[in-house]
């Protein structure tokens, strides 16, 4: 049991045990159960809510022994809505390797990452380009890589549906020392080779 | 196993101007289309304070001292490019201090029983004594499934690590989940949380031994090796995070 923990134990009342279930809650006096006092205040100002579930109910002492790096979540928070329940049953790492001239399809090599029986696969696959969305289409060029999702999906009404769904990946630029470090990396390679 | 509302998210703490990830600039860098950055808005806008921004596919938070995105979509590795891009192409005078990599679901177990089974077998009621007695009896007749049965309603697990110069721990959380109806529903949420413990650059070593070294990494040099680590870990962070519910639920 960590400090804050400990000093909550002898001064302060918890939150019976019969309280409704909470959806999103943080711990309540445990490693981070505020944000930084500022941040708080300022939300408060803006209507938005740290978690109202949560604040409503607790009446134990509150401590920030820990910076909290979970996510914060607004009021209008997508799991207070009815939701669908998805299975991610595939993923796929994509690599462009070429671009048919009629703009129908795209060719592209796959490594299996997530999914029975994919992780690890590799496949040279032909993806309609319709796949890619309308934001993405400027990325569709040899060498971009991208994800391709097979997504389960059963809606509120019960409704399942299966789908892929194509994203590319927009990785951050090369910067001149990485350029440099990896020219050094292949020097250092190639005075490590042996030719006989 | 079919995990409802799904989320994804990476939490960066150190300094940040907002101001460097308005809308237009997130288009300028790449960082999203000039076509989305037409179609979304923004959430809150405070200049020099808070920019909040829904995406797409999900949300951008940031504040003077903290950098969040998040996802409810699948590929969840967006979130990890958008921040090291976000953060190495548009603010490199950005400083990381500490990153959290975030998993969270609600699963549906089927039934009161059977999420009272799992209730029981983590935190077993025989283990608090005549109280625990007392919680054992409300949850079966009258009182199961009501406001007046007790039980467990937290429990957080931790796994702390010290990793190449990168401290941190595993937090594995479970609740009562409050989006599934009928008492069905528990609620799991990972917290993988990465500092930098300070390393001395060479040429600046303080002290003869190595438990004298505390200072002389520069904040830039941290900020790059913790992005990097994001970036490397990202992935098998989210899928041991999945790996640990579905341990838990089907043990």
């Amino acid at each position: 049991m960590n400090t804050a923990s400990s000093v909550a134990r002898s001064t302060s009342t918890e939150p019976t045990n019969f309280m409704p279930a909470r959806s999103t809650t943080l711990p309540s006096t445990g490693e981070a159960a505020v944000p930084d006092q500022a941040i708080a205040n300022l939300w408060s100002r803006l209507n938005v809510v740290f978690d109202p579930a949560h604040d409503r109910f607790d009446t134990s002492l509150k401590a920030l022994a820990a910076p909290p790096t979970f996510s914060l979540r607004r009021s209008t928070d997508v799991s207070r809505r009815p939701t669908s329940a998805v299975d991610v049953l595939a993923e796929w790492n994509g690599c462009v390797t070429g671009v048919q001239d009629s703009g129908y399809s795209f060719s592209a090599i796959l490594t299996g990452i997530v999914g029975m029986g994919v992780k690890g696969e590799e496949e040279e696959a032909t993806i309609p380009t319709a796949d890619v969305s309308e934001w993405d289409k400027d990325l569709l060029r040899p060498g971009n890589f991208f994800r391709l999702c097979v997504i389960h999906e059963v809606l509120p009404t019960g409704q399942p549906r299966r789908y892929t769904q194509v994203v590319f990946r927009r990785l951050p630029a090369y910067r001149q020392q990485d350029l440099d470090q990896a020219a050094e990396r292949g020097r250092e390679l190639a005075r490590s080779l042996r030719v006989e | 196993m079919k995990v409802e509302s799904p989320s994804v998210s990476v939490v960066l703490l150190g300094k940040f101007r907002p101001d460097n990830f308005l809308l237009d600039k997130l288009a300028d860098a790449k960082l999203i289309s000039r076509k989305d950055a037409e179609s979304v808005s923004y959430t809150t806008l405070l200049p020099g304070l808070h920019v909040q921004i829904k995406l797409a596919w999900g949300e951008l938070l940031v504040l003077q001292e903290r950098f969040q995105v998040s996802t409810g979509e699948a590929p969840y590795i967006r979130v990890c490019d958008f921040a090291v891009k976000a953060l190495s192409d548009l603010a490199p005078d950005a400083i990381v201090t500490a990153f959290g990599i975030n998993r969270d679901g609600h699963y549906d177990l089927g039934g009161i029983d059977e999420r009272n089974r799992l209730g029981t077998r983590l935190a077993p009621p025989e283990a608090w004594g005549s109280w625990g007695e007392k919680l054992r009896k409300t949850m079966t007749g009258e009182t199961k499934g009501t406001p007046m049965q007790g039980g467990v309603i937290h429990i957080q697990m931790r796994l702390p690590f010290l990793d190449d110069g990168i401290t941190g721990w595993l937090d594995v959380t479970t609740t009562p989940s409050g989006v599934i109806a009928n008492h069905r529903g528990v609620y799991f949420r990972a917290n993988h949380h990465h500092q930098a413990t300070p390393r001395a650059s060479q040429g600046e070593v303080v002290g003869e031994k190595p438990s004298d070294i505390t200072v002389g990494e520069k904040p830039s040099d941290i900020t790059t090796r913790l992005l990097a680590r994001l970036s490397d870990r990202f992935e098998n962070s989210i899928a041991e995070s999945e790996s640990i519910f579905e341990a838990v639920l089907t043990s």
